[in-house]
């Protein structure tokens, strides 16, 4: 199991990587050289999500010439063999994701990996065979109730930035107050049919 | 606390419809420029020639039913105003009569189509601005106008008996 600083160090050393791609394929310019570098792999990663009948995987990933393919590998927690699924890029960018298919009731983890390939036939891998990511899995009430005492308190001292990236639209006063002036204006035009009458004053001139 | 939510939401909107509440009538501020109703040239010829005498009027009303009441300024010139309730066309017919003989004679007529904006702007609707009165009022039912019948010089021709 990976923990969360082994998780920040692999993501550094992938930005590390990528940057060095670059560089290298600076340099070359246009000369044909063998292409040895392999794509670079930037996730991140859900540790505890809610059951639901999908579960969506998402990662970026990047390849100094060509990358030709995504697999995504995953089983569930207690089975054998990994289960092979090509991930589907998706806008720009360089993401792919996988979409995987479950059942709300089915608890157990999902344990998965990624592997990318080029062209050039380098391959990379996140995660692995025999130490793959697990994504745990509860029912929304357990969600809450299993947040461990360090994420709890890392939630609350960090509470100041949350609240300052969360996006307005999503904070539950402005949701109400937007849902109180629409249902009233609703309301209104309902109730107003045809009864708001509007007097202008008009002249008439015969010369 | 959750299922309270959406029951709060409802009743502050109904608090925010009940304050729009009964039914309101607005009168609004706003000075339109006078709708300008040109008159019947041959009448006025034959007025300022003083064959009226200062017994013609117009009289004009609206379509909802309205009379606007007209009053005589300097001259040829006639001017009135009506509250009109605002984004509505109205069709406005406008009769000049002369009082005759202790009736009221139509003479010439005309209607128009003016639009009172959501704003309060009035306005004579262009496709309507065909400015050309009719005269074919015909009281006595002889065949000839009661204002050809006015107008006329010879002392036999009456627009109130059939010759």
């Amino acid at each position: 199991m990976m923990t969360a600083k082994s998780q920040k160090r692999r993501q550094l050393w992938a930005l590390f990587t990528c940057l060095a791609l670059s560089l290298s394929a600076w340099g070359q310019g246009n000369n044909t050289a063998l292409d040895v570098s392999p794509p670079v792999i930037e996730l991140e990663t859900l540790d505890n999500v809610v059951a639901d009948e999908s579960q969506v995987f998402t990662v970026q990933i990047a390849d100094d010439i060509q990358l030709q393919d995504a697999t995504f590998y995953f089983r569930r927690a207690g089975q054998q063999p990994f289960t092979a699924m090509s991930m589907t890029a998706i806008a720009g960018g360089g993401f792919f994701s996988a979409t995987l298919r479950t059942d709300p009731n089915d608890l157990r983890a999902i344990e998965y990996y990624i592997q990318a390939r080029d062209t050039s036939g380098n391959r990379t891998v996140s995660g692995f065979a025999f130490d793959p990511y697990v994504r745990s899995l509860s029912t929304a009430g357990l969600a809450q109730e299993q947040a461990t005492p360090e994420q709890t308190l890392q939630s609350t001292t960090n509470q100041p930035l949350v609240a300052a990236s969360t996006p307005f639209y999503k904070k539950r006063w402005v949701q109400i107050v937007f849902g109180v002036v629409a249902v009233g204006v609703i309301a209104s035009s309902l109730d107003s049919d045809g009864t708001d009458t509007r007097i202008a004053p008009v002249n008439f001139t015969l010369e | 606390m959750k299922a309270l939510l959406p029951i709060g939401v409802v009743l502050a909107g109904a608090l925010l419809s009940a304050c729009s509440g009964d039914d309101t009538t607005t009168f609004l501020e706003i000075e339109n420029d006078a709708i300008n109703l040109t008159l019947p040239e041959p009448l006025i010829s034959a007025s300022d020639e003083g064959l009226f005498d200062n017994t013609l009027r117009p009289e004009v009303t609206l379509s909802n039913g309205v009379t606007v009441s007209v009053n005589r300024g300097v001259g040829n010139q006639w001017s009135g105003s009506v509250n009109l309730p605002t984004n509505a066309l109205f069709e406005v017919t406008i009769v000049w009569v002369e009082t005759f003989q202790q009736l009221t004679l139509p003479l010439a007529s005309r209607i128009t189509t003016i639009d009172v904006a959501a704003d309060g702007t009035a306005v004579e609707v262009q496709n309507a601005l065909d400015t050309s009165y009719t005269f074919d009022f015909d009281f006595d039912g002889d065949g000839r106008s009661n204002f050809d019948e006015r107008v006329d010089e010879n002392p036999n021709t009456d627009p109130l008996e059939f010759d």
